[in-house]
């Protein structure tokens, strides 16, 4: 997996590539973590280049947005496509993650 | 991995998974991390993960739920403002009515806010539900507002009135009844102003009714309206003393006035009466509208009064 982050005017970016798992998901909370530590409250997480998300990395996803709210921030989430989809919509993951299509459409929505 | 590393790997989840499925989360963690490809052998990274990702779902669907008990909570509390600014606009309505009435055959409130006042402790010592003080109220506050349909001429008219005239006086509760139906807030008033000048023997208006046929809250009011009247000061007249109000009241219980209510009222009619027949209007206005919001607050947060 590989993250890689922009900060944009209103939200900062975090692009995700290859696996999100058990190995890889602490990599994930460490780095927003540390975003919101500095006060950071609105991201976009694109899942343009994921291949795999399992249970562990779906819970980093939960970890992060419960810290979020608590600080009265927001996660959203764009491209979510494929098998990542698939394991979303079992989930319930949907109904709690505000899923846009591009983030482009996520930046907007932050507003 | 040997087969008793792998065993002893899978003895482990089987114990979390139990603990888990008992309530015990505390070695969640360790599902995780035997979640990692590479490292665990595949038959164990399988279970562990259809086991995380049973987990994990749980876990959503509970952030889901806290997170819409916090939404439904925000509502609530506008909700209830909401309720709070329609009801201070129903007593709102309840109050300038009650006055209106009153400023039409009188220079003050006063005799309307003191006949509440007696109404709601004489209401009170009988044990009435707060709806039924509720209804009581209301009905004190608007039990003259007929009054608005019957003529200047005779309703102003200086001495006595001819057998006609007081027919029509007699009309006022009827229109009272009619006004006050057409709205939901204020038809459980409806018993007062119907019924107020209704006699214990069956010699009052405009339905006869005997005793126990008319409504409780009609005969509470009947006497608290007649012992302000004898007790307050009238263009026609001076108050009467407290102890002669009550002599002549007397005279008339089981014809005029129920008996056991009259007993009660004269038990405690010496301390409110002296509480309030003093107050100014502006006095007697403020105490009652403090009474009126303890009455009516909503009841999940001011609970039954005894």
């Amino acid at each position: 997996m590989t993250i890689q982050t922009t900060k944009e005017s209103n939200a900062t970016v975090v692009t995700i590539s290859g696996r999100m798992d058990a190995m890889t998901a602490p990599e994930y909370e460490k780095t927003l973590n540390e975003f919101i530590a500095s006060g950071e409250t609105s991201f976009v997480v694109d899942f343009q280049g994921l291949d795999y998300i399992s249970s562990a990395g779906l819970r980093a996803l939960l970890a992060t947005a419960k810290l979020l709210k608590t600080k009265g921030g927001q996660i959203l989430l764009s491209n979510v496509l494929g098998t990542v989809r698939e394991v979303f919509d079992i989930s319930g993951f949907g109904t709690i993650f505000k899923i846009k299509d591009s983030v482009a459409d996520a930046l907007a929505d932050i507003g | 991995m040997t087969k008793i590393q792998t065993d002893k790997l899978f003895r482990q989840l089987t114990r979390i998974m139990n603990e888990v499925s008992q309530g015990n989360t505390s070695n969640i963690e360790t599902i995780f991390e035997l979640t990692k490809e590479g490292i665990y052998p595949p038959e164990i990274v399988n279970l562990a993960e259809s086991f995380g990702m049973m987990v994990v779902n749980i876990e959503a669907k509970q952030q889901h739920l806290e997170q819409l008990l916090v939404n439904l909570q925000e509502k609530n509390c506008a909700l209830e403002l909401v309720s709070n600014s329609l009801l201070n606009a129903n007593i709102g309505m309840l109050e300038v009515l009650g006055s209106a009435i009153a400023k039409r055959d009188s220079d003050t409130c006063s005799h309307n806010y003191r006949v509440c006042i007696y109404a709601i402790h004489l209401g009170k010592e009988l044990g009435l539900s707060d709806d039924s003080l509720r209804s009581l109220i209301k009905g004190a506050f608007l039990h003259d507002i007929g009054k608005i349909a019957i003529s200047d001429t005779i309703l102003l008219k200086p001495g006595g009135l001819d057998d006609q005239e007081y027919e029509i006086i007699k009309t006022h509760v009827l229109h009272g009844s009619e006004i006050i139906k057409a709205y939901s807030w204020l038809s459980d008033a409806h018993e007062v102003v119907l019924y107020h000048h209704e006699r214990f023997n069956g010699n009052g208006y405009p339905d006869g009714l005997k005793a126990d046929q008319i409504p409780l809250n009609a005969r509470i009011f009947a006497i608290c309206d007649v012992f302000d009247a004898l007790t307050s000061k009238r263009p026609y007249k001076e108050p009467y003393p407290l102890d002669y109000a009550l002599r002549a009241m007397r005279c008339e219980v089981g014809s005029h006035f129920d008996p056991e209510i009259f007993d009660l009222f004269v038990k405690n009619a010496e301390t409110v009466h002296e509480t309030i027949a003093r107050l100014s209007e502006s006095q007697l206005e403020r105490l009652l509208h403090a009474i009126m919001h303890d009455y009516f607050a909503p009841p999940e947060r001011n609970g039954e009064k005894k």
